[in-house]
């Protein structure tokens, strides 16, 4: 394996030049990362993956010392703390780490300071503290844009003003109150019967054009139906295998498989509710002999 | 087939084409003319036929690779909605579409229509209001989907300890007084309020001036008065928004005052408040408090203190000078001017009567510069500063630029002061008596939904009115027709005014066997109870001696 990457950065060296500034880039990110023992590909898939791939081993041949001590062991499985084998997807993660290092750095300005310095006490504790830090500011960050867009969105329940008023921040009880002002000034009453149905479908009070069956489901487009009628597996804790209770509980579980109306949360609950009863009645059920564990 | 026409268009160009190259054209095109006629010649051979067609379409798939698939179309929830509502339009035969209900609850007149819509407003109100306060009579959900619009929303607070969840709870019902008491409280018991939470109680309280919310909106039954119409319209709608004077240490004050440290969004809330409730000089007292603390002032202090700025100097000059010390002192902070900056320095301009004309001309330039599109309200002020007085409105003829620059475009409402502009440029047409211009601002407002941008029922009938007006003035009778049926009663009631402006049209074109379809109008609007305009009609009539069809004897 290590001649195979001796020889690639053989290759390599006359195409270094235009890689250059991403290597300094990266040899400026201090790694005490990974070498490849074994870089598991076969043949690159595109020719693109190919030169990440080639990258991101030249990469690790020049941040790691350790080239003597693992060219005696090509083979050696031992998984160490340290030398993990780099699997393609963290060679292409870290070099797309590489790539956006700036702009995560740029984005730890941004950040709450606390966010910021809890994020890399929670990355030193993982071995690629470095590469897990910036990946974890790169999500930060990208929660925090959704989360500003969802703010935003949510003020602007007025249907008539331009919601090109952007807020900054937060809105204020200035803006809300600006916006109010906006709608008041607007002529917003309808012109024909159109218009209104119009108004009433915005307000929720009209089914959608063209009618959909299943408008207001759509959370339950999301749960597997397998979800709903194999219950059997809820049945695994709490009762007992055999015997009349057990015959019942099935005999629930086959009613709410078939019952079209309730979520899967409110089956669960359910059976739930027919443990903790059970569990209750456990006196009187040994009473009958009938309650075997 | 291509490559072979390639060349040939090649050889076409090239002007020095030998013989040798023409005669290589003729060969190749030769050969394939002769392919092109075989098909069709020799019909019989099937075969041949079919492959030659299938190397075609090999041709012609290889030319088209590139197939193009279009993207799915997603519509949105009321397309279908709206591409209907696109065919129907308004019914100009019928009065507004929320009165037609009932045709004897229809209003004939315009104070009708105001007090037949108050009460249709009302009525919802009281609903809501109902639902609201007795939540528990409205439990059982019978829609699916859910419709979270018709259920009960909380309006009075639950929590009841001192906390600053109950603070935030009684900011967001918007109950003044309960969470100045609250926050007292949490002083009191020592707890420590967070920043955010001081803000929003400052803005809170400044926003309504330490009055509760609700006391804005006065009982109706004190404003209902019999359908006839009375001088006092413009008081009636000052009571309608009754404005609070800003006291002297109100609670906003005092918590501003006891705050340890104050940060730009607490000034920012103080300032607006006081220059929302009139209290101009204190504005700027607080202002120079601001800078002398160091702090950055914001967008919308800036923008509070333009608007105070004529109130607290007397000359024109001075009024002027202190706007300009506040955007230079804007471009310190390094402050970004909003679309309000440069329409409030407008209207500030338009107390300094003087300067304002050139001064508006740059302030227009500057915004397009910082890259602000103007709206309406611009436009607006921009008219009231070059239109002040009849004798300066001849001198330019800056509204034709205007409309000229905005045909054909669509607006919003960015501004509260954008629904003064139509009503602004149609009362210059009138007063320069241009009817052309007239109907550019009518064309104007028909584009799209801009006629929503006419502002509430006064508003547009006010511009109606003074179309109308220049209409009668300077179009003739059938014009005036025309448009008094596209109008009436949809969108504009008969009042006195116009229907004495329609009897000098109709007189002028001496038309005055239409006055008998007018006076059906005016009956049913109720202006026959108008004295002066049934005498006026009358003297119409028995000035001259009518033709027997007209006069209905035989």
């Amino acid at each position: 394996w290590f001649c195979e990457n001796k020889d690639n950065n053989g290759t390599l060296s006359n195409k270094v030049g235009k890689s250059s500034n991403v290597e300094s880039d990266s040899t400026q990110i201090q790694r005490d990362v990974s070498v490849p023992q074994k870089v598991h590909t076969k043949t690159p898939k595109s020719g693109k993956e190919g030169l990440l791939e080639l990258l991101s081993s030249i990469k690790v041949d020049i941040t790691t010392k350790r080239k003597p001590r693992h060219s005696t062991r090509p083979n050696s499985e031992k998984p160490s703390t340290k030398p993990k084998p780099v699997h393609l997807e963290s060679i292409s993660k870290m070099y797309r780490n590489a790539v956006v290092d700036a702009s995560t750095q740029r984005c730890v300005e941004t950040l709450d300071p606390k966010v910021v310095s809890a994020a890399s006490a929670a990355a030193a504790t993982l071995p690629n503290s470095n590469q897990a830090l910036n990946e974890l500011l790169k999500q930060l960050k990208e929660n925090e844009l959704v989360t500003e867009g969802q703010k935003r969105g949510n003020v602007n329940n007025l249907r008539y003003v331009d919601t090109a008023v952007m807020f900054s921040a937060p809105p204020t009880l200035w803006d809300i109150d600006f916006v109010q002002e906006l709608a008041t000034c607007v002529d917003h009453m309808p012109r024909n019967g159109l218009q209104e149905m119009i108004d009433w479908t915005k307000d929720g009070r009209m089914w959608r054009y063209p009618i959909d069956n299943e408008a207001g489901l759509e959370e339950e487009a999301n749960v597997p139906f397998h979800e709903h009628i194999f219950l059997d597996k809820h049945l695994e804790k709490g009762f007992p295998r055999q015997g009349p209770v057990r015959h019942f509980m099935e005999l629930v579980v086959v009613g709410l498989s078939k019952n079209p109306f309730l979520t899967v949360q409110q089956k669960k609950d359910h059976i739930d509710w027919f443990r903790d009863y059970f569990q209750q009645k456990k006196d009187v059920l040994k009473e009958a002999d009938v309650f075997l564990q | 087939m291509v490559p072979s026409s390639q060349k040939a268009t090649r050889c076409c160009i090239k002007m020095a084409a030998s013989g040798r190259h023409v005669g290589q054209y003729f060969k190749r095109n030769g050969r394939l003319l002769t392919f092109n006629l075989e098909p069709s010649l020799s019909r019989r051979s099937f075969g041949w036929t079919s492959s030659r067609g299938q190397v075609a379409a090999d041709a012609n798939k290889e030319s088209d690779e590139n197939i193009i698939l279009p993207r799915k179309k997603t519509w949105s929830q009321v397309a279908v909605l709206e591409a209907l509502s696109s065919t129907v339009g308004r019914d100009p035969t019928m009065y507004n579409y929320r009165f037609q209900d009932d045709p004897f609850l229809s209003p004939r007149s315009f104070p009708e229509s105001k007090l037949f819509s108050k009460a249709q407003e009302s009525g919802k109100a009281a609903a809501k209001y109902f639902i609201d306060s007795h939540p528990k009579f409205f439990t059982k959900d019978f829609a699916e989907p859910h419709i979270p619009c018709l259920m009960p929303q909380t309006v009075s607070v639950r929590l009841e300890e001192v906390s600053e969840e109950a603070l935030k709870e009684r900011i967001s019902l918007r109950k003044v007084s309960a969470a100045t008491d609250m926050y007292d409280q949490l002083l009191q018991s020592g707890t420590n309020v967070s920043m955010e939470t001081t803000h929003d109680l400052l803005d809170l309280i400044c926003l309504y001036c330490d009055q509760e919310p609700g006391q804005e909106v006065e009982p109706q039954t004190e404003d209902v008065e019999p359908a006839e119409e009375r001088p006092r319209v413009r008081g009636r709608q000052n009571r309608e928004r009754p404005e609070f004077t800003w006291r002297e240490n109100n609670n906003a004050e005092r918590i501003f005052n006891l705050l340890p440290h104050r940060d730009t969004r607490c000034y920012s809330a103080l300032i607006r408040g006081t220059v929302k409730h009139k209290a101009y000089t204190k504005a700027f007292s607080l202002y120079t408090d601001l800078l002398n603390e160091r702090l950055t002032a914001d967008v919308h202090i800036f923008n509070a203190l333009i608007l105070a700025a004529p109130f607290v100097r007397e000359k024109y000059a001075e009024r002027w000078e202190l706007m300009e010390e506040l955007l230079t002192q804007m471009n310190q902070q390094s402050v970004q001017p909003s679309l309000l900056t440069f329409n409030n320095i407008l209207k500030s301009l338009r107390r300094c009567d003087s300067l304002a004309r050139s001064k508006s001309l740059q302030i227009l330039s500057e915004m397009k510069a910082v890259g602000l599109v103007p709206s309406l309200a611009t436009y607006n002020h921009v008219l009231g500063i070059f239109y002040k007085t009849s004798f300066t409105a001849k001198k330019t003829n800056i509204l034709q630029e205007i409309l000229s620059e905005l045909r054909g475009k669509q607006f919003t409402c960015q501004d509260p002061d954008d629904v003064h502009f139509f009503r602004t440029a149609m009362k210059i047409c009138l007063d320069i008596k241009d009817l052309e211009l007239g109907y550019e601002v009518q064309r104007l407002v028909e584009v799209g939904e801009n006629w929503r941008l006419l502002g509430n029922d006064s508003q547009s009938t006010g511009y109606y009115g003074v179309f109308f007006n220049l209409l009668c003035m300077m179009e003739n009778v059938d014009g005036v027709l025309k448009w008094y049926k596209h109008l009436v009663p949809s969108l504009f009631y008969l009042n006195s005014q116009a229907t004495r402006s329609l009897f000098q049209a109709l007189d002028t074109d001496s038309r005055l066997d239409l006055l008998p379809l007018i006076w059906k109008d005016m009956k049913s609007s109720g202006l026959d109870k108008f004295s002066d305009l049934v005498e006026d009609l009358l003297t119409l009539m028995a000035r001259e001696e009518h033709s027997p069809e007209v006069s209905g004897r035989s």
